[in-house]
């Protein structure tokens, strides 16, 4: 099984991790980063820059989504991310949301598996064995 | 004139002070307890003018009084609602009450006047009221009518009134206009009841003075049920300043909570930013081992320099927290300041922060030197130019960094000026705060500069402005020139903003 990915992250030396991590834990999947909140939006939003970007999208989308960003949290992209379920039913069944921060803060976890979109919450760094267990949980 | 032996036996048997007064005021006969209450020997009064008992300042109208008696001579007690007083042979006055019977019966028209000593009456009276007016709190008694029967020295002071003029009015008059007609169904409602309670529990009560005013009062109520009536005693307290010292510990809790609140946020953005090149050094090192294991030594020396980036940002970001807390307790020592100096040695310290390294300008026109604390000055400018060179703006053809200063009204205003990226709009009020990194740029930074710059600014006594668009940013400092700084006491001055 592929195992599709998209990181949402504004720090570049955690996206280049993340990356390294997921491609050692399994070699065949497909990762896509975004730097900002919006980027990711704007990608996964139009069908267009989505087939582009991601490809078809493949159940399901993994997304780790970092909370401390410029511009746009993670929490501001959950929101969206509702908006954009709420109007459209298949989306809320393609994408599978990680919260993806280096700190483990309670209310933060709390209000982030809030989200019925939104299935773990991820203390940085991403581990082979804990991408691994995601998976495992997640996409079987 | 001849007086029956009769007479002269009964008053000397007669337990009481009495004598016989004629028509004219003399006195045709009085006993021995009489004489002796008023410091005369026995045979001493016969004869005497009755005037001479009476105080001074009676006896011009005296005769006239006792003319009114004999023109209708009623049994009666004397001087009704006046307090009486009889003076001795040597000149004291004794308090006494007098009673008067007309003996008709003789063809003399006498008078018999029995005289009663209330000195010791009058004492335990005074005794009394000196312990009411002693007790701590205001003490007003009320009749069944509400009419005030009695107030002491604390009630007459708290209200306002002085001396007997609240005696006989209604009770409504101490209580504000606003709750008269309820206060008498109250009143009257716990003249059912009679027991002894605290007035209106739950709800507040005012008490209203002579001038007016109005005050926070607790009331106690305690029925006394005596031969004058069932009297009503309400003990009165003052809880202004309780009032007032429960709103400070409210003010001063909700004080606490945002404090609290604060200090909790800080503990979550510092612990986030200072964890957050932590774990990337983690992560780094993790892969640097995979990469070691299959001998990708070129990878494993290009993480090594990452990991040393992300110590020297751990480091840098644990400086500006320090920088910070000490901001609040530096030694303010105020010191002639060269503006073009500082700027010139804040600018080297962080040129080279940004790749496309901007051209720095400066014009000084202002009033050199300025007094100021050096280390605060340093902290702005050197913060307020590394944001400047920082989010330079790529996509234009030439990056400039421009510094300028001059007088305006006895201040030194310094505007940092770049054409970078701007700050958008809706950021614009968060980049005070703390941790808030709104740039729109990958450029690292610890999310405190700006918060240095206002805290230095606000013990310096000065302010800062902020003007952005797209082609840039300007931030324009104020200090004052003397350096006379007067840091407010609480230094919630909130920088002014504009898009």
């Amino acid at each position: 099984m592929t195992v599709s990915v998209v990181l949402v992250d504004d720090d570049e030396i955690s996206r280049y991790i993340t990356r390294r991590i997921v491609k050692v834990a399994m070699e065949d999947s497909r990762f896509m980063e975004y730097e900002a909140g919006d980027e990711f939006l704007d990608a996964i939003s139009d069908p267009e820059i989505r087939k582009q970007d991601i490809g078809e999208l493949v159940q399901p989308l993994l997304v780790f989504l970092d909370i401390n960003m410029p511009r746009m949290s993670g929490f501001d992209v959950l929101e969206s991310l509702k908006g954009l379920m709420d109007r459209d039913e298949n989306f809320r069944k393609d994408i599978t949301v990680i919260m993806y921060s280096s700190s483990e803060n309670a209310a933060d976890k709390e209000n982030a598996l809030s989200y019925d979109f939104v299935r773990d919450y991820v203390v940085k760094p991403l581990t082979k064995q804990k991408f691994q267990d995601i998976v495992e949980q997640h996409c079987r | 004139m001849e007086i029956r032996e009769e007479y002269r036996i009964a008053l000397e048997v007669c337990p009481t002070p009495l004598m016989l007064v004629s028509r004219e005021g003399d006195i045709v006969l009085c006993n021995h307890r009489f004489a002796q209450l008023f410091g005369y020997d026995d045979a001493e009064l016969h004869g005497q003018s009755v005037d001479i008992l009476v105080p001074r300042e009676i006896r011009d109208f005296h005769p006239e009084l006792r003319q009114a008696f004999f023109e209708i001579p009623t049994s009666r007690s004397m001087g009704t609602g006046r307090d009486l007083y009889g003076v001795r042979k040597d000149g004291e006055p004794i308090p006494v009450e007098i009673g008067l019977d007309p003996i008709a019966s003789d063809e003399n028209n006498l008078v018999m006047v029995a005289v009663l000593d209330i000195r010791e009456r009058k004492m335990s009276e005074a005794k009394i009221r000196r312990a009411i007016d002693a007790a701590s709190s205001a003490m007003v008694m009320i009749d069944e009518e509400g009419k005030i029967e009695l107030v002491n020295e604390q009630a007459n002071s708290m209200f306002g009134y002085d001396g007997n003029e609240l005696i006989g009015d209604k009770i409504e008059r101490l209580v504000p206009e606003r709750h008269h007609r309820k206060h008498v169904v109250y009143r009257t409602s716990y003249q059912n009841s009679r027991n002894r309670r605290t007035m209106g529990a739950g709800r507040d009560l005012f008490g209203l003075k002579k001038d007016g005013t109005e005050f926070p009062v607790e009331i106690g109520l305690t029925p006394l049920d005596g031969a004058d009536g069932r009297l009503i005693m309400a003990t009165v307290i003052d809880i202004t300043e309780r009032r007032e010292s429960e709103k400070n510990i409210r003010q001063k809790n909700e004080e606490l909570q945002r404090l609290n609140h604060e200090l909790t946020e800080f503990a979550y953005s510092a612990s986030h930013d200072l964890k957050a090149p932590l774990s990337s050094i983690h992560g780094i090192l993790e892969i640097s081992e995979m990469d070691l294991e299959s001998g990708d030594i070129a990878e494993v020396r290009t993480n090594l320099s990452r990991a040393r980036v992300l110590a020297q940002r751990l480091s840098g970001r644990i400086e500006d927290m320090l920088a910070l807390a000490r901001a609040d307790h530096l030694d303010d020592v105020m010191e002639d300041v060269s503006v073009p100096d500082l700027v010139r040695e804040a600018a080297q310290a962080v040129q080279g922060q940004s790749s496309l390294n901007p051209s720095l300008t400066t014009s000084f026109a202002h009033s050199d030197p300025i007094r100021s604390v050096p280390a605060r000055l340093n902290a702005i400018l050197e913060n307020l130019l590394a944001n400047a060179f920082k989010y330079s703006d790529p996509d234009k053809p030439e990056n400039r960094v421009h510094v300028k200063t001059w007088d305006e009204a006895g201040a030194m205003k310094l505007a940092v000026e770049d054409n970078g990226i701007g700050i958008p709009e809706d950021h614009l009020g968060k980049i005070f705060e703390l941790f808030q990194r709104v740039a729109n740029s990958s450029e690292p930074g610890s999310g405190l500069g700006l918060a240095l710059v206002e805290k230095n600014l606000v013990h310096l006594g000065g302010s800062v402005e902020v003007i952005s668009s797209p082609e840039g940013s300007c931030f324009t400092i104020s200090l004052p020139m003397d350096g006379n700084t007067s840091v407010p006491e609480c230094p919630e001055q909130k920088p002014e903003v504009r898009g």
